[in-house]
C-alpha cells in the first residue's frame, strides 16, 4: 500500500512542479508585458514610423532583437502598422521581414504551437508582407480542426497572392462567420483585396456572396439594388435572401416590391421581428410595413417606432 | 484500516490533480483565444454583421457603473437601465440631467409581458444616444430584466447587476462568439469566472417566457455554452496580503519536506494534494488577471466622455 501512496505522492509532486513552473513563467511574462515589452514596442514603432516617413528606403536597425520575445514584439509592431494604415507601400516592411527572417521564425512558431496559439501566429503571418515560399506551406493548416487556424491559413494565402484571392475564398470549406467576414472587410478597406462588388454578389459561392453583400452594406453602394433583388428569391440553407434583405434596409432602399414581400413571407416569426427592429433603426416609416406584414405584426413595429417619439398632443 | 486510509489519500491526491487540470487547461485555452481575438481588428472597425448587444441593468445604484457600460466602442450596443423613480429619486434625476434624457412613449410588448412600467426615457446627448431608462416600481431582478428586454433594440441580451463593471473589449470579444454557427445555434453563453455572466439570445429568452425562475434550463442544452473568461470586474475587489500568502506557502513547503523526510506517506500525500490545489488556484488567478488586463493589482481606467 505504501508503494501506491508513493506513486500518488510522486504524481502530486509532479503536478505541483508543473503548476509552479507555469505560475513562474506567467508571472515573468506578466512583468515583461508591463515593463520591457511595452517600452520595446514603443521604440520599435518609433523606428518603423521614422523609416517609413523618411522615404529613404534603408532597412532600419532594431536594438535588442536577440533578447527573448523581441522578435514577437517586432512582428506585432509591423503587423499593427500594416493593419492600421491605408494605402501603405509595404516594400520597406517586406525588406524588414526578409532581413530579420520574421516570416521563417513565425513559420517555426506556427509549426510547434497548437490551437489558438497557432492561429495567433498565423494571424500575424497573414498581415505581414511575407515571401513567396510561405503560401504553399499553409495548405496543411487549411485542413486543421480549429476553425481559426483554417481561416488565418486562408488569409495568409490570400494576402500573399491577391490575384488568386477570389478563388481561394470561394474554395474555403464551410461558411464564413460574421467575424470572419468583418476580418476580410478590414483587408478590403486597406486595399489589399479588390473591391469589385458585382462578381462577388452574383457569385454562385455562398462565401463570396456574403463578402459581396458586406461590401455593398459598408460602402453604401446603391447601384447594387437590382443584384440584391435577384438574391431575394433564393431559397435553401445557403441562400443569401435574408442577408440581402437586411442589406436593402441598410441602404434605405424602398421595400414595397414583390420580391421583398415574397422574401418576408418566407421568414420565421422571430426573423421577422428582428427585421422590424432593424428597420426601426434604419428609420423606415410604419406605412411601409402595412404592405409587408399583417396587422398584428405591424402593431409590434408601431410600438418600437413610438418608443423613439413623444406624443405632444 | 490503514489500507482504507491510504486508498482515501490516493483518491484525494488523484482528484486534486484532475481538478487542477480541469481548472487550468480551459483557462489557458481561453486566454489564448482572447489574445487571438484581440488581434482581430474587424469587429473594432465595425459591428460584425447585424450582431448587437443590449445590456439590461437591474438594481444599479452608481453613475460610474452606467458610465462604464456606455464606454464600449462596439457600434451596435445599448444600455437599458431599470430604476424606481419614487424610491431612488436623486439617482433617477441625476441620470436624466446628466444624459439630457427625454421622455418617450412606452407601449407594452407582447414579447415580454411586464407590468408597473411608469415611463420610458431616451438619452439625446450625442455621445450617449445608447442609453434607455425605464421607471418601474422596484421588483425582482428577473422582472426588471424582462421589462428592459421588452424595449431592447438588439438580438443579444446581457443581464447586469449592481457593481458589475464591463472589462474593456468585451463586446468585441462576444461578437466573435455570437457570430459562430448559423443563426439560432447559440441560445446562451455563460461564464462563472470573475462573477456570473450570461449572454442570451433574445429569441431563446422570449421562448423561455422571459427571465423567470429557471429560464436558463428552458433553453435547449445544445444551445447552451460555457466560456472560461471573465467579462465583468468589481472595482472594490482587493487581493489578500502577499506576506501572509508567502508565509503560508513556506509553511506548507516545510511540512511536505518534513513528511517526506520522515516517511509519513499519508500526511505527505494529503499535503501534496493541498499544494496542487493551491498551485492551481494561483495559476488560475494569474491567468484570470491576465485576461482581465491586470498584470498587478491596479485600477482599470474607465473612459470619461461626460465632458463632450
Amino acid at each position: 500500500m505504501n508503494l501506491l501512496l508513493i506513486i500518488c505522492a510522486v504524481c502530486s509532486g509532479a503536478a505541483v512542479v508543473g503548476l509552479s513552473a507555469l505560475w513562474a513563467v506567467e508571472t515573468l511574462k506578466a512583468r515583461r508585458q508591463g515593463g520591457f515589452r511595452s517600452v520595446l514596442q514603443r521604440r520599435y514603432l518609433h523606428i518603423v514610423m521614422s523609416a517609413l516617413c523618411s522615404g529613404r528606403g534603408a532597412v532600419p536597425r532594431f536594438p535588442m532583437l536577440r533578447r527573448v520575445g523581441s522578435r514577437l514584439v517586432l512582428a506585432e509592431t509591423l503587423a499593427g502598422v500594416v493593419s492600421m494604415t491605408y494605402g501603405l507601400d509595404v516594400g520597406l516592411l517586406r525588406q524588414v521581414v526578409a532581413r530579420y527572417g520574421l516570416d521563417r521564425w513565425l513559420l517555426r512558431r506556427v509549426r510547434f504551437a497548437q490551437g489558438y496559439r497557432r492561429a495567433r501566429y498565423l494571424a500575424l503571418l497573414a498581415v505581414l508582407p511575407v515571401g513567396e515560399g510561405i503560401p504553399p506551406r499553409m495548405a496543411r493548416y487549411g485542413r486543421s480542426r480549429n476553425r481559426y487556424v483554417r481561416f488565418f491559413a486562408l488569409m495568409t494565402r490570400v494576402s500573399a497572392e491577391p490575384l488568386a484571392a477570389l478563388r481561394r475564398l470561394a474554395d474555403y470549406a464551410g461558411p464564413f462567420s460574421d467575424t470572419e467576414v468583418a476580418e476580410i472587410m478590414t483587408w478590403l478597406r486597406r486595399g489589399a483585396l479588390p473591391v469589385a462588388y458585382e462578381p462577388l454578389v452574383a457569385s454562385p459561392s455562398f462565401n463570396l456572396r456574403r463578402v459581396g453583400l458586406s461590401v455593398v452594406r459598408q460602402f453604401g453602394i446603391e447601384e447594387a439594388e437590382p443584384l440584391l433583388l435577384r438574391l431575394l428569391d433564393g431559397e435553401g440553407p445557403y441562400a443569401s435572401g435574408t442577408e440581402a434583405l437586411f442589406t436593402l434596409c441598410a441602404l434605405h432602399r424602398p421595400l414595397v416590391r414583390r420580391e421583398v414581400s415574397r422574401c418576408v413571407a418566407r421568414l420565421s416569426p422571430s426573423q421577422r421581428r428582428a427585421l422590424m427592429r432593424y428597420m426601426a433603426q434604419c428609420s423606415y416609416s410604419p406605412q411601409v410595413l402595412s404592405r409587408l406584414f399583417d396587422d398584428s405584426e405591424s402593431a409590434y413595429y408601431d410600438t418600437i417606432v413610438r418608443s423613439y417619439k413623444r406624443c405632444l398632443v | 484500516m490503514p489500507g482504507m486510509i491510504a486508498a482515501v489519500v490516493c483518491f484525494v491526491s488523484l482528484a486534486a490533480v484532475a481538478g487542477a487540470c480541469w481548472l487550468v487547461l480551459p483557462l489557458l485555452r481561453a486566454r489564448n483565444k482572447r489574445l487571438l481575438a484581440a488581434r482581430m481588428f474587424g469587429t473594432s472597425c465595425d459591428a460584425s454583421g447585424t450582431i448587437g448587444f443590449s445590456l439590461l441593468c437591474s438594481g444599479v445604484r452608481r453613475l460610474s457603473q452606467i458610465e462604464n457600460l456606455l464606454s464600449s466602442e462596439y457600434v451596435r450596443s445599448e444600455v437599458v437601465v431599470v430604476a424606481d423613480a419614487s424610491l431612488r429619486r436623486a439617482f433617477f434625476e441625476s441620470l436624466i440631467a446628466r444624459y439630457r434624457m427625454i421622455r418617450v412613449e412606452y407601449l407594452p410588448s407582447d414579447e415580454f409581458p411586464v407590468q408597473h412600467v411608469r415611463s420610458m426615457w431616451r438619452s439625446r446627448r450625442r455621445c450617449f444616444r445608447r442609453l434607455v431608462l425605464l421607471d418601474r416600481s422596484e421588483d425582482t431582478s428577473a422582472d426588471d430584466w424582462s421589462a428592459a428586454a421588452s424595449v431592447a433594440s438588439y438580438d443579444w441580451l446581457i443581464p447586469v447587476r449592481d457593481g458589475q463593471y464591463l472589462l474593456p473589449g468585451v463586446l468585441e470579444r462576444l461578437s466573435v462568439e455570437a457570430g459562430q454557427g448559423h443563426p439560432g445555434a447559440v441560445g446562451a453563453l455563460r461564464s462563472w469566472v470573475g462573477g456570473s455572466f450570461a449572454l442570451l439570445s433574445r429569441d431563446a429568452v422570449a421562448a423561455a417566457g422571459g427571465f423567470g425562475p429557471g429560464f436558463l434550463r428552458k433553453i435547449p442544452r445544445h444551445a447552451r455554452r460555457w466560456l472560461w473568461e471573465p467579462f465583468f470586474y468589481r472595482p472594490e475587489f482587493r487581493r489578500g496580503s502577499s506576506r501572509w500568502r508567502f508565509l503560508g506557502v513556506a509553511a506548507l513547503g516545510c511540512a511536505i519536506f518534513a513528511a517526506l523526510w520522515y516517511g509519513w506517506w499519508v500526511l505527505a500525500g494529503l499535503l501534496l494534494a493541498g499544494a496542487v490545489v493551491l498551485c492551481a488556484v494561483a495559476c488560475a488567478g494569474l491567468l484570470l488577471a491576465d485576461m482581465a488586463g491586470r498584470k498587478v493589482p491596479c485600477k482599470i481606467d474607465v473612459k470619461n466622455f461626460t465632458e463632450w
